[in-house]
C-alpha cells in the first residue's frame, strides 16, 4: 500500500507519502480530508509532520492498527471514533494534535490553525464554538501549548455555568479572561 | 492514789466549765492543776477500767513499744471531752435563739471569740493527750478524732453553727447590702463572723489546707492568721453572696442605664468594681475575689456589650480619651469584647483617613505637603489615642495599622487620578521638597524631623518600588543640578530607607552619591591638567558629572547642534577621560546640562543660566540680532516643539521679542522673527532661564515611571517565581502564589493576575511545567 501512494512525483518527498499521495489515498478511501478520522489515523501512525507519512511510520502504523489492505483500512476509518472513546486515549489524541499541527520553528499554534484543529477534533460542540468565537473576537495571535492542553481539562472538569471554576486556581490567564468575559455577558448567547 | 476516769473527770469537768463560762482567763495555777490531771490520768495504766478485748487492736509494728494503758485511757477521756463540748455548744445554741440581724451577729461574734479563746486554753490543758493518744490515732488514719482545739471547733460547727448558719449568713448579707447602698457598717463584725466560717472549714476532710489535719493555735493571739480551708465558707456564705451580688448589680445597672448615658454608666461600673475589690480586702476571703469579679463583669459589663459598642464610635468621633480608656479597661475583663471594638476602631480610622485626604485632594495634586500632612495628622491622632486609651494593646495596634495601610494606599487622591500609585509618588515628591534647597531654608533638625515623619508614612506604603523610582529620579535631579540642601539629611534619609528596605533597595541611590563625589574630584583633576598642559578651553570653565549608565534614571535625548565652543571643551574632556579609563564610552546628556553665559551687550554685565539648547540660541545672537524661527530651527537642527520650550523663558523675561504674536507655541508660524531685546533690564545680574518644568513634563514622567514599573515588576515577579520553584522543585499553585506574594511584599503588593501571567510566560519559556496529571502542581525544569 505504501508504494501505491508513496513517492508521488508531485510531492517530491522521497521515502514518504506526501500531500498529494495522501489526497489520492483519502479519495480512494472515500474519506474527506477534513474528517476527524484522518487525524486519528495520523495519531495512530504517530506521524511527526502534517500531510506526510514516512515509510516507517506507515509500515509500523499499519501493523499497529492491523490493516494490511484497503478494505481493512477503510473499516478502520469508519470506526475511528471508537479509538478515542476512552478519556485517556482521547487526551493523548488531543495532546498529539498540538504537536502535529505545530510548525517546526515556532512554539505555539497560529489561531487559525488551532481553530481548524479544534473544529476537527470536537466537531459540533457548543462550548468549543463559544471558546473559538471568543478567541477570534479578541484577535489573539496564537495559542500556546499550555493553553491548548489545559483547555481540554477545562472542558472536562468545569461546568457549563462555571459554578465550579476557581479563578484563583492555576488556570492560564487566557482561560480566566474567557470565564470573566462569559460571566460578564451572562444571560447573553455566550453563556457557556 | 490512783487516778480513775471518774475522779479525773470530776475535776476536769469543773475546770472546763469554769473556763468556758467565765469571762476571766484561767489562772496559771488552775491551768497547771488541770494539765496535771490530764497528764496523770494518761500516764497511769488503768487496766481495771478497760476491757481486755480492746487491748491489742492496733499494733502491727514490732519496733513500737507495746501499747500502754495510756492509749485506751486516752479514748475514754476523749469521749468525755466530746460529750462535754457537745453539751456546752448545745446550750449556746439555745441561748441565741431569739436574736436576729445585727444583734445576732454581735452575739455570735462574742460567743465565738470567747469559745475560741477558751478552747485554746483547753487545747493547752489537754496537750499531753494531743501529743500521745490523739496523735497516734491521727497517724493511724482514724477519722473522727481531732486535736482538742479542732474538736472544739468541730463541735461548734456541727452542733451550733449549722443551726444558725442561715440566719447569720443572711444577717451578714444584709449588712453588705446596706454598705452597697452607701451606709457604713461594722466591718469588724462581718470579718469576725466570716473568719469563723473559715476556721470551721479546716476540719473538713475533703479540703485540707496541708497534708495534715493539724491546727496549732497559739494562746496569745486569737486574731492571728490561721491556715484555712474554704468548704464551709463557700457553702454557707460565698454562694449566697455571689447570688446576691448578681441580683443587686443587675438591678442597679438596668435602672442606671435607663436614666443615664453609657459614659456615666462606665464611671459607675468602674467605681463599683473598685468597691467590690476593696470589700474583699477588708472583710472577705481572697479566694472570693475571682468569682466576685466574674460575677460583676458578667452582670455589669458582659450584659451591656451591645450598648458599649454602640457608644464606642461616637466616643472615637469626639476623641473622648478618658472615656475610651475606661471602656477599654472594662471591656478587657470580658473575653471577646475587644474584638468588636477593634474593628469599630479600624473602620473609624479608615473613614477619618479618607475624609482627611478628600479634604485636601484638590490641593494634593499640586502640593504633596498637604497630602502628607493630612495623613500624618490622622496618624498622630490615633496612634496617641491607642497608646493613651488602649495601652498599646497588640490587637488595637494591629487594627490601627491595617486601617492606616488601607487608607494610605487607597483613597480619593489615588483613585481619582490616572496614575494608580499616587501615594508613593506624592510621598517621594514631599521628600524631594524637604531635601532640596529652598527660599525658606529651615534648620537642619527640623528637616530631619520631617523626614522621620516621611518614614512613618513610608512604612504603610504598599508599593515601595514606586517610591524608589520617583525618589531616585528626584535624587538624580537634585544631584545633577546641585540642589541638595543638606548632605547630612540626604545620607540620613538613605540610611533610613536602607534600614527599612534592605541594601538592595538603596544600592543604586548610594551609587549615585558616590558618582557625584567622584565626578567632583575628576573635574578638579581635569582642571589641573588643563593648567599644566596649557590646554586651550577658550575661557570656558567646565565641570563634569560622570553618571554610571543603568544606575541613573536618565536617558539620552537629542537636543540640537552643539555650538563649537562647547564642542571643543567636550572633546578635550572626552580625550582626558578616555585616556584614564580606556574602554569606557562617554555620552553627553545635553538636555541635562547647563551653563552660564555672560552677556556684555548691555550696560550691566548679566549672567544667564541656561540649558545647552538655550546657550546655543544665545550664542547665535553673537552673530546676528534677529532670526526667524525657521532659521534657528534649521541652523541648530531643532525639533520644533523643543525650540518653543527653549525660547519660552527668554520670552518671559523679555530678553527676546517676537515680531508678531505675543505667544509662542506649536502654532506660531515659522517665519516669526525672534529678536534680542535691546532694552532688556533685570534687577538681578544673574538670570536663570533654565527652570520651567511644565505640567506635561510631570505627566510624562508619571507615564514613564508607570511603564518602567510594570516592566520591572514583571521581571521581579518572574525572578521570584523561578527562585521559589528552584528551591522547592515541586509546588502547588496556591502555595506558589502565597510564597511569591510573601517574598515580594517588602517591595510592593503584586497583582494576582500579573503573577499568573508570569507563570504562563515561564511555562512557555520552559522554566516550569505543569505536573503530568495534576494541573495544579508545577515542577521546576532545570
Amino acid at each position: 500500500m505504501f508504494n501505491a501512494y508513496g513517492e508521488d512525483p508531485n510531492d517530491d518527498l522521497p521515502g514518504k507519502i506526501g500531500p498529494n499521495g495522501i489526497f489520492r489515498l483519502l479519495n480512494d478511501l472515500k474519506v474527506d480530508p477534513a474528517d476527524r478520522s484522518v487525524l486519528i489515523l495520523a495519531w495512530k501512525l504517530k506521524a511527526a509532520t502534517q500531510c506526510e507519512f514516512s515509510k516507517d511510520e506507515w509500515i509500523q502504523g499499519m501493523e499497529d492498527i492491523k490493516c494490511d489492505n484497503m478494505e481493512k483500512l477503510s473499516k478502520f476509518m469508519k470506526n475511528s471514533a471508537s479509538h478515542i472513546q476512552d478519556p485517556i486515549d482521547f487526551q493523548q489524541f488531543y495532546q498529539f494534535s498540538f504537536n502535529y499541527a505545530k510548525p517546526l520553528g515556532s512554539s505555539g499554534l497560529a489561531l487559525s490553525t488551532a481553530v481548524a484543529y479544534w473544529e476537527i477534533i470536537f466537531g459540533e460542540n457548543k462550548r468549543v464554538q463559544n471558546w473559538i468565537s471568543y478567541l477570534e473576537n479578541q484577535q489573539i495571535r496564537g495559542v500556546t501549548k499550555d493553553e491548548w492542553l489545559t483547555f481540554l481539562e477545562f472542558l472536562n472538569t468545569v461546568k457549563e455555568d462555571f459554578s465550579n471554576y476557581d479563578s484563583e486556581g492555576s488556570w492560564p490567564v487566557r482561560i480566566d479572561d474567557y470565564v470573566d468575559f462569559c460571566q460578564a455577558s451572562s444571560g447573553g448567547p455566550l453563556a457557556a | 492514789m490512783s487516778e480513775n476516769l471518774a475522779n479525773t473527770w470530776a475535776e476536769l469537768g469543773k475546770g472546763l466549765e469554769k473556763i468556758y463560762t467565765n469571762v476571766d482567763p484561767v489562772s496559771t495555777k488552775q491551768y497547771m492543776e488541770l494539765y496535771s490531771h490530764v497528764y496523770n490520768f494518761c500516764t497511769k495504766s488503768h487496766l481495771e477500767d478497760v476491757t481486755p478485748l480492746t487491748r491489742n487492736r492496733r499494733n502491727n509494728q514490732p519496733n513500737v513499744a507495746t501499747p500502754s494503758g495510756a492509749e485506751f485511757v486516752g479514748e475514754d477521756l476523749y469521749k468525755k471531752l466530746v460529750t462535754f463540748l457537745e453539751e456546752y455548744v448545745n446550750e449556746l445554741r439555745a441561748a441565741c435563739h431569739s436574736f436576729r440581724g445585727t444583734e445576732l451577729l454581735e452575739h455570735y461574734n462574742r460567743v465565738w471569740e470567747s469559745f475560741r479563746f477558751s478552747s485554746t486554753a483547753v487545747n493547752g490543758i489537754f496537750s499531753y493527750l494531743n501529743r500521745h493518744w490523739i496523735k497516734r490515732e491521727l497517724d493511724e488514719g482514724k477519722t473522727g478524732i481531732y486535736e482538742v482545739y479542732n474538736l472544739a471547733v468541730r463541735c461548734w460547727q456541727e452542733k451550733f453553727f449549722v443551726h444558725v448558719a442561715d440566719a447569720v449568713t443572711n444577717a451578714v448579707l444584709d449588712l453588705i447590702l446596706n454598705e452597697r447602698n452607701g451606709e457604713s457598717i461594722p466591718t469588724s463584725l462581718v470579718s469576725g463572723v466570716l473568719n469563723s466560717y473559715l476556721e470551721m472549714g479546716i476540719n473538713e476532710h475533703d479540703d485540707p489546707p496541708t497534708g495534715q489535719q493539724v491546727l496549732r493555735p497559739t494562746t496569745n493571739a486569737p486574731t492571728e492568721k490561721r491556715p484555712r480551708a474554704l468548704v464551709v465558707f463557700k457553702t454557707y456564705f460565698e454562694r449566697k453572696f455571689l447570688e446576691q451580688t448578681r441580683l443587686y448589680y443587675s438591678a442597679e445597672a438596668q435602672e442606671f442605664l435607663a436614666q443615664n448615658s453609657v459614659i456615666e454608666y462606665l464611671k459607675k461600673v468602674e467605681e463599683r468594681i473598685k468597691e467590690e475589690r476593696d470589700r474583699v480586702d477588708r472583710y472577705l476571703d481572697t479566694s472570693t475575689l475571682e468569682p466576685l469579679m466574674k460575677a460583676c463583669d458578667d452582670v455589669l459589663i458582659a450584659n451591656y456589650l451591645d450598648r458599649f459598642r454602640g457608644e464606642f464610635d461616637s466616643m472615637l468621633e469626639n476623641n473622648q480619651k478618658d472615656d475610651l480608656a475606661r471602656m477599654f479597661t472594662l471591656c478587657e475583663r470580658v473575653d471577646g469584647c475587644l474584638e468588636v471594638l477593634r474593628s469599630i476602631m479600624e473602620n473609624h480610622i479608615e473613614r477619618k483617613g479618607r475624609a482627611a485626604i478628600s479634604n485636601v485632594t484638590t490641593d494634593a495634586n499640586s502640593d504633596p505637603k498637604t497630602y502628607v500632612n493630612a495623613i500624618l495628622s490622622v496618624h498622630q491622632l490615633f496612634s496617641s489615642l491607642v497608646t493613651y486609651a488602649f495601652k498599646n494593646d497588640h490587637g488595637f495596634v494591629q487594627a490601627m495599622d491595617k486601617a492606616f495601610t488601607s487608607f494610605i494606599n487607597r483613597n480619593n487622591a489615588t483613585d481619582n487620578t490616572k496614575a494608580p500609585s499616587r501615594s508613593p509618588e506624592l510621598l517621594a515628591r514631599y521628600a524631594d521638597l524637604l531635601l532640596r534647597k529652598s527660599a525658606k531654608n529651615p534648620p537642619e533638625n527640623e528637616v530631619e524631623e520631617a523626614l522621620n515623619q516621611v518614614m512613618i508614612v513610608f512604612k504603610y506604603i504598599e508599593d515601595k518600588d514606586v517610591f524608589q523610582k520617583y525618589y531616585s529620579k528626584m535624587l538624580a535631579k537634585r544631584l545633577v543640578h546641585e540642589l541638595s540642601a543638606s548632605e547630612d539629611n540626604e545620607s540620613a534619609m538613605l540610611q533610613k530607607l536602607k534600614q527599612m528596605c534592605g541594601f538592595e533597595y538603596t544600592s543604586k541611590l548610594q551609587r549615585m552619591y558616590t558618582d557625584t563625589t567622584v565626578s567632583k574630584e575628576l573635574t578638579q583633576t581635569f582642571k589641573r591638567e588643563v593648567n599644566e598642559k596649557n590646554i586651550d578651553l577658550h575661557h570656558v570653565d567646565l565641570s563634569v558629572m560622570i553618571l554610571a549608565h543603568g544606575v541613573w534614571p536618565f536617558q539620552y535625548m537629542e537636543t540640537c547642534t552643539i555650538p563649537p565652543i562647547l564642542q571643543n571643551v567636550m572633546d578635550k574632556f572626552s580625550a582626558f577621560y578616555v585616556a584614564r579609563h580606556t574602554g569606557r564610552k562617554l555620552t553627553f546628556l545635553q538636555h541635562m546640562s547647563r551653563g552660564e553665559v555672560t552677556c556684555n551687550a548691555y550696560n550691566r554685565k548679566y549672567g544667564f543660566m541656561a540649558s545647552t539648547a538655550q546657550m546655543a540660541v544665545l550664542l547665535k545672537f553673537n552673530d546676528n540680532l534677529s532670526y526667524s524661527l525657521q532659521e534657528i530651527t534649521d541652523s541648530l537642527e531643532f525639533k520644533n516643539d523643543l525650540l518653543c520650550n527653549v525660547l519660552q523663558t527668554m520670552l518671559k523675561v523679555d530678553l527676546i521679542t517676537l515680531s508678531e504674536t505675543k505667544t509662542l507655541d506649536a502654532n506660531t508660524p515659522m517665519d516669526t522673527v525672534v529678536s534680542l531685546n535691546p532694552n532688556f533690564f533685570s534687577k538681578k545680574l544673574k538670570v536663570d532661564l533654565s527652570k520651567a518644568v511644565t505640567r506635561s513634563e510631570v505627566r510624562k514622567e508619571q507615564v514613564d515611571v508607570q511603564k518602567d514599573l510594570e516592566e520591572d515588576r514583571r521581571m521581579v515577579i518572574q525572578a521570584a517565581i523561578v527562585r521559589v520553584m528552584k528551591m522547592r522543585k515541586k509546588l502547588a499553585h496556591s502555595a506558589l502564589m502565597t510564597e511569591v506574594i510573601k517574598q515580594l511584599s517588602v517591595r510592593f503588593k503584586p497583582n494576582v493576575k500579573v503573577i499568573k501571567k508570569c507563570i504562563d510566560t515561564l511555562i512557555e519559556k520552559e522554566y516550569l511545567a505543569r505536573v503530568e496529571g495534576d494541573r495544579d502542581q508545577y515542577e521546576y525544569l532545570s
